[in-house]
């Protein structure tokens, strides 16, 4: 299997001479196409600023991303959107969707963005609403409907322009456990059935749970890496928990 | 401490304000100035009718406070609404409300008094100008200096303050009687928008329609153009008028959407997804300020569009109206030797020439010519004909500096305003009757002679003198002495006041309904241009600067609310377009888009009453149609609206240049 994504000595400073703040030290690692990635970490263990890194909307301060053979880093600022809808899914915390928009438009709008036919659009939209079981709840606006809906329908904004690496941060964050675990699983779903690569990023162990592999983070460095391979799911989970505990047992709030 | 807190929280909240500000200092500014006109002396002295210019500014001052206080009480309820989560907050840590609206009373009271204090600033220059621009009106010199009376600043202070506690002790009391429940989620309430339903939407955007086109038809049918004015139909018309656009507007997001959003290729072409339901749903929670807006701005550009127009034809009237300095019209038996004597002295004197116009109290083709036309009905009901002799003809052309004419036995010339040649056929008028001979047209004239009311209405005819003499019929007793002189310089409102004392005042018994009664009139009827210059000017002066003042104040308050509404939203922008930025739009179609939607928003309120405008000019047409056609009607129109837009960009432009500061932090 091929590298998707494969980070090179990435580091990321703020601040000035004076006072230097590592967010990340130094990292390297690679994703394999069709993988299912978490980034765990404790609240300011530098995990969203390396999403964001990848995600085109910060920029590193050393050190090479490449997704695919395509080094971001070296992307032109006017170059960057086109890379971003093109190759890039996003899922938000706190769902991000338009509220004057419908459920429908919401997801539509990855396709519009990319100037694809109404063919296309309208096919294309049904068949995923259908996959993640919002299809009656396409003509309402986001107000009109639960949490659990608007992240189904964010996922589906992500995945519906069929992007190569699909990038959540924390998105059973705003979610009940019930609609997280229909999140997850839908996730899940999507890495199986149609080899979509993703990289989360979480705090939470049982979100972590669905990977295939989950790196730790900690200080801006990488602390350690387990492979689910193949165990269950409850064996899995007891490993990341034991990871914590070494890590220093707090992952933040949400255990 | 906690007064340091709001402050520093007011001044981040500042820069969604800074264009309410300006607006704030714009109007007191405003308000400053023409009390100051007010109050001036140098403005005063110029004419005895500047009198009526301060009335007038007294009552324009009352509305345009009361105007601000509708605008400032707008405005605090979006600041309020944008910090009640801050006072929520402060609430529920156990601060007591009373201590909050103190802070809340306080804080405004700051920025209002430095909005004051700056406005007082501009004022003091914007008197100075204007000052300059009505002395160079009255061709007077000014020079520029301070003589700004404390009673000006202290009535704008009055004006000021009375606003001011009107609209805080309203928004204290908001505060006061809010629970802290509403407080703290007064942000959410705003997102609980649901889609409308669509069919009674568009049933309502028809009647909207065809309400406006009943209005258009009875306007026109209340604006005749005989001159009769039926107003009652106009108050109907405008009332339809108003409800037609507030209903419109209502209406107008419902169809907006449909149009946008119905049709799914041109749903999902480019952003328009995206911007229409932006927009429309900016629109539907705005609607009745809309209506309103649209309103308001609809009268604005008629109203400016009349005054204008009115302006234009009361000039052009001047011009057509008073050839000479000093006309006089009198009695046949009247002694005018002293009048003579007071012209002959007064400075500047260059001819004097007295003169007879015969009357003919029988129709003639050309009076019945025009009658058949429209405007000139009214004029031609009790009509005489007035004929003037060609050597006093030829005299006065000399005196205006025109060259003489031959005319040819059996001949006559016609002397029409240049505005009415247009209604006449020359084929009818070629062989007239007047008196008991027939007489052949030489030429039509346009000159100014005096031919609209003092020599004839409209136009007089020119005879040869013998003709005239040999016909006995001429000598009736409706014949007019007139006497003309000419001067070098425009004459002073004083001489006009000497000559008519000099007017000598008769009994004359006259019968009113059915009875005998003694009237006392003047035996002679003067004029003077200098006089009248002088009256319509003043009267132009007032009513233009009024009609500007009012105008300025309408504009700038509709822009501010719009900038305010849209700024208002601006984190939530920057969330929408924070996330396209995410999706992979760049950021010259962010900025693109934000500035469609920013344009399209400013322009809604704007395309009706330019339409609709447009549309009430036709029927309007007919006020002025003796004077003035159409297309001058129209390129004033366009005048105004032009220049409305000018203001109005900038507000455009000030919004979209914050709006974008905003969401690309």
């Amino acid at each position: 299997m091929k590298n998707i994504l494969k980070l090179q000595n990435v580091q990321k400073y703020y601040g000035n001479e004076n006072q230097l703040t590592k967010a990340i030290d130094n990292i390297s690692f690679s994703v394999q196409e069709g993988e299912f990635v978490v980034i765990m970490g404790a609240s300011g263990s530098g995990k969203t600023t390396l999403l964001n890194c990848i995600a085109t909307i910060d920029t590193v301060s050393s050190g090479h991303i490449y997704l695919e053979e395509q080094d971001v880093t070296e992307l032109k600022e006017q170059n960057l959107a086109k890379f971003r809808r093109e190759n890039l899914g996003f899922i938000f915390q706190d769902f991000n969707l338009l509220d004057t928009l419908t459920i429908e438009e919401n997801i539509a709008l990855a396709l519009t963005i990319n100037q694809k036919s109404k063919e296309e659009i309208e096919e294309k939209v049904h068949k995923i609403a259908k996959e993640l079981n919002i299809e009656n709840i396409l003509k309402q606006v986001p107000y009109q409907t639960s949490g659990g809906q608007k992240q189904r329908c964010a996922a589906a904004r992500a995945i519906i322009h069929e992007p190569k690496l699909i990038l959540a941060d924390e998105p059973t964050g705003s979610l009940d456990s019930k609609n997280a675990t229909e999140l997850l699983e839908i996730l899940n779903n999507l890495n199986r059935k149609h080899h979509t690569t993703i990289l989360m990023v979480t705090h939470d162990p049982y979100s972590a749970s669905y990977a295939n592999r989950i790196l730790f983070l900690k200080d801006g460095n990488l602390f350690n890496e387990i492979i689910r391979g193949e165990k269950s799911k409850q064996e899995f989970y007891q490993e990341i928990l034991d990871v914590i505990s070494i890590l220093g047992g707090d992952m933040g709030n949400a255990i | 401490m906690l007064f340091k807190l709001s402050l520093r929280n007011a001044k981040r909240q500042a820069k969604d304000y800074i264009i309410y500000f300006c607006t704030m200092v714009l109007i007191i500014a405003l308000l400053f100035s023409f009390t100051a006109l007010m109050f001036s002396d140098d403005i005063m002295q110029l004419s005895q009718l500047m009198k009526e210019f301060k009335t007038a500014i007294i009552f324009v001052n009352v509305f345009v406070v009361i105007v601000m206080g509708f605008l400032m009480n707008y405005i605090m309820k979006f600041m309020l609404a944008k910090r009640s989560k801050e006072f929520g907050i402060y609430s529920i840590l156990g601060i007591e409300k009373k201590q909050i609206s103190h802070i809340y009373v306080l804080e405004n009271l700051i920025i209002g008094v430095i909005a004051l204090i700056l406005g007082i600033a501009i004022g003091m220059l914007l008197y100075q100008l204007f000052t300059a621009i009505i002395m160079n009106l009255f061709e007077q010199t000014y020079a520029v200096h301070m003589p700004i009376k404390i009673e000006t600043i202290l009535l704008t202070i009055i004006y000021f303050c009375v606003i001011f506690v009107l609209v805080l002790y309203k928004s204290n009391r908001k505060i006061k009687k809010t629970k802290d429940y509403d407080l703290l989620y007064a942000e959410r309430k705003n997102e609980n928008s649901k889609l409308k339903k669509k069919r009674g939407n568009i049933f309502v955007f028809c009647v909207a329609c065809v309400l406006c086109v009943i209005a258009f038809f009875i306007l026109q049918q209340a604006i005749k153009s005989d001159g009769d004015v039926n107003m009652g139909a106009i108050c109907i018309a405008i009332v339809l008028f108003i409800v037609g656009i507030y209903l419109f507007y209502i209406s107008f997001s419902v169809c907006l959407s449909k149009f946008f959003l119905e049709n799914k290729k041109r749903k999902y072409q480019d952003f328009n997804m995206f911007l229409y339901r932006n927009l429309s749903f900016k629109i539907n929670t705005n609607s009745i300020t809309m209506g309103t807006l649209a309103t308001l701005l609809t009268i604005t550009f008629v109203g400016l569009t009349i005054g204008g127009v009115i302006q234009e034809m009361i000039n052009l009237e001047m011009e057509i109206q008073y050839p000479f300095e000093v006309e006089i019209e009198f009695e046949p038996d009247v002694d005018t030797t002293h009048l003579e004597e007071k012209i002959k002295q007064e400075k500047g004197f260059l001819e004097l020439f007295e003169y007879t116009t015969y009357e003919i109290q029988e129709e003639t083709q050309i009076s019945k010519n025009l009658q058949n036309i429209g405007p000139y009905k009214q004029y031609m009901e009790y009509y005489t004909e007035t004929v003037l002799k060609l050597s006093d003809y030829n005299h006065l052309r000399k005196m205006l500096g025109l060259s003489e004419i031959q005319l040819e036995e059996g001949k006559y010339i016609l002397q029409i305003v240049d505005f009415a040649k247009k209604y006449l056929s020359e084929e009818q008028i070629k062989e007239v009757q007047i008196g008991q001979n027939n007489y052949i047209l030489q030429q039509i004239c346009t000159e100014n002679m005096g031919q609209w009311y003092f020599n004839g209405h409209i136009y007089f005819i020119v005879l040869n003198d013998n003709e005239i003499e040999e016909n006995l019929l001429f000598q009736g007793e409706m014949d007019g002495k007139k006497l003309v002189a000419s001067f070098s310089e425009t004459t002073s409102e004083e001489f006009f006041d000497s000559l008519q004392q000099l007017v000598e005042k008769e009994n004359r018994v006259m019968e009113i309904n059915g009875e005998i009664v003694s009237v006392e009139t003047d035996t002679a009827y003067v004029t003077t241009k200098g006089n009248r210059l002088m009256e319509t000017r003043t009267t132009l002066t007032i009513f233009s600067f009024l009609l500007f003042y009012i105008a300025l104040i309408f504009i700038i308050i509709s822009a501010t609310i719009l900038a305010v509404q849209q700024l208002h939203d601006a984190e939530k922008y920057r969330k929408n377009y924070d996330l396209l930025k995410k999706l992979g739009v760049e950021k010259e179609k962010i900025e693109e888009l934000l500035w469609e939607q920013l344009f399209i928003y400013f322009l809604l309120p704007v395309v009706i009453p330019i339409i609709l405008g447009f549309i009430i000019m036709f029927p309007l047409e007919q006020l002025f149609i003796t004077v003035i056609d159409i297309s001058t009607i129209l390129l004033y129109f366009l005048k105004v609206v032009t220049m409305f837009l000018v203001i109005y960009m900038m507000y455009l432009l000030a919004t979209y240049v914050e709006l974008r500061k905003i969401i690309e932090d």
